[in-house]
């Protein structure tokens, strides 16, 4: 073949070669695998009764039976609930707080009712606990294990001695359920 | 030819605006089990155990009564009272006067009255009181053939179950 003719082969295929955007390139490419054999794991945050109290009077005399003992001006009754915080989470911090229950019927208006968290037991782990009184406890995770504690939760309800003359004699409330709800800050 | 190699890559942020909802977590349990609550009855009688004869008094004369004093039915509570001075209506009352002794017994030293028992009295407790009246010396002729109520004023206070 003639040099000439070899010489434009070689342009024809390079020009081939070079041809715009509508054509296939085939350019160098390589790929991995991001967080290969990487396990990803998240943490807990839990509050769950573990003690449900009784009522009964508040002065500890025994006998109290709800709905049947029947209340007089300067009577205080009470409840004790226990429960149980989880935190697990390296980098967690929540707030334990109380709903308090709520009293509906026509003695329910005479009745004073207080709430009141009590001293943390039991803790564990390597967080930390932090009570704000009697309204609401902190808690930090700062690792990988978990952070737990009791909190006792005390509800008291009273009929109070001001009551005057013969009001709210006889008559009745219900109790509603309250909470004790754990959020995330 | 020469060749380029290109290395590429990218990385796309999604950023959530201020008013866009985030979850945090959160757990409940329910406190304090519900119930009910009723409340007692409360009220204080006074009467007397052995009447207080003032029938066909003179000057002069004393009569006694003993007082008791309880709280009414259905009280479950313990409780306090209160005895005021007794009053006196009718023809004689001018010429009248009362004491009232700490118990039943019709002697010793008189309460000042008004008096409050600060002792807490179980529910279905009694207290008694003798109460003596006498129809002053001096009364006047007029005073005869005339009457008299004695009112011995008693308030009842409930205190706490227990």
């Amino acid at each position: 073949m003639r040099k000439t003719t070899k010489g434009a082969l070689a342009i024809g295929a390079g020009v081939a070669l070079l041809l715009g955007g509508a054509g296939t390139l085939a350019n160098w490419s390589d790929s991995k695998n991001l967080g290969a054999n990487t396990t990803i794991s998240s943490g807990t945050l839990t509050i769950a009764s573990k003690t449900q109290g009784t009522w009964g009077w508040a002065s500890g005399a025994t006998g109290f039976a709800p709905g049947t003992s029947k209340l007089v001006p300067g009577d205080s009754i009470k409840i004790t609930d226990v429960f149980t915080v989880t935190a697990l989470g390296d980098h967690l911090t929540a707030t334990a707080a109380y709903v308090s229950p709520t009293l509906s019927g026509a003695l329910a208006s005479s009745l004073q009712i207080t709430t009141a968290l009590g001293t943390v037991t039991n803790k564990a782990g390597n967080g930390t606990v932090t009570p704000t009184g009697t309204t609401s406890v902190a808690v930090t995770s700062t690792d990988s294990a978990a952070t737990t504690f009791d909190v006792p939760v005390t509800v008291t309800i009273t009929l109070p001695s001001t009551v005057s003359n013969l009001t709210a004699q006889t008559v009745s409330a219900a109790i509603a359920d309250g909470s004790v709800t754990l959020t995330q800050n | 030819m020469r060749g380029r190699l290109i290395a590429a890559s990218a990385v796309v942020l999604t950023v959530l605006g201020g008013t866009a909802a985030y979850g945090a977590w959160s757990s409940s349990a329910a406190l304090a089990a519900g119930g009910n609550i009723a409340s007692g009855t409360f009220g204080v009688t006074a009467t007397w155990s052995t009447p207080l004869d003032t029938t066909g008094m003179y000057p002069g004369q004393t009569r006694t009564g003993v007082l008791a004093v309880a709280a009414s039915a259905g009280t479950t509570s313990r409780w306090v009272y209160t005895l005021g001075a007794p009053t006196f209506a009718g023809g004689l009352a001018a010429s009248m006067t009362a004491v009232v002794y700490p118990s039943a017994t019709c002697g010793g030293t008189a309460l000042t009255l008004p008096w409050t028992q600060a002792t807490l009295q179980a529910a279905s407790a009694t207290a008694q009181h003798c109460v003596a009246v006498t129809l002053g010396a001096s009364a006047p002729s007029t005073s005869q053939g005339k009457t008299v109520t004695v009112t011995v004023p008693v308030t009842g206070e409930n205190r706490s179950t227990t």
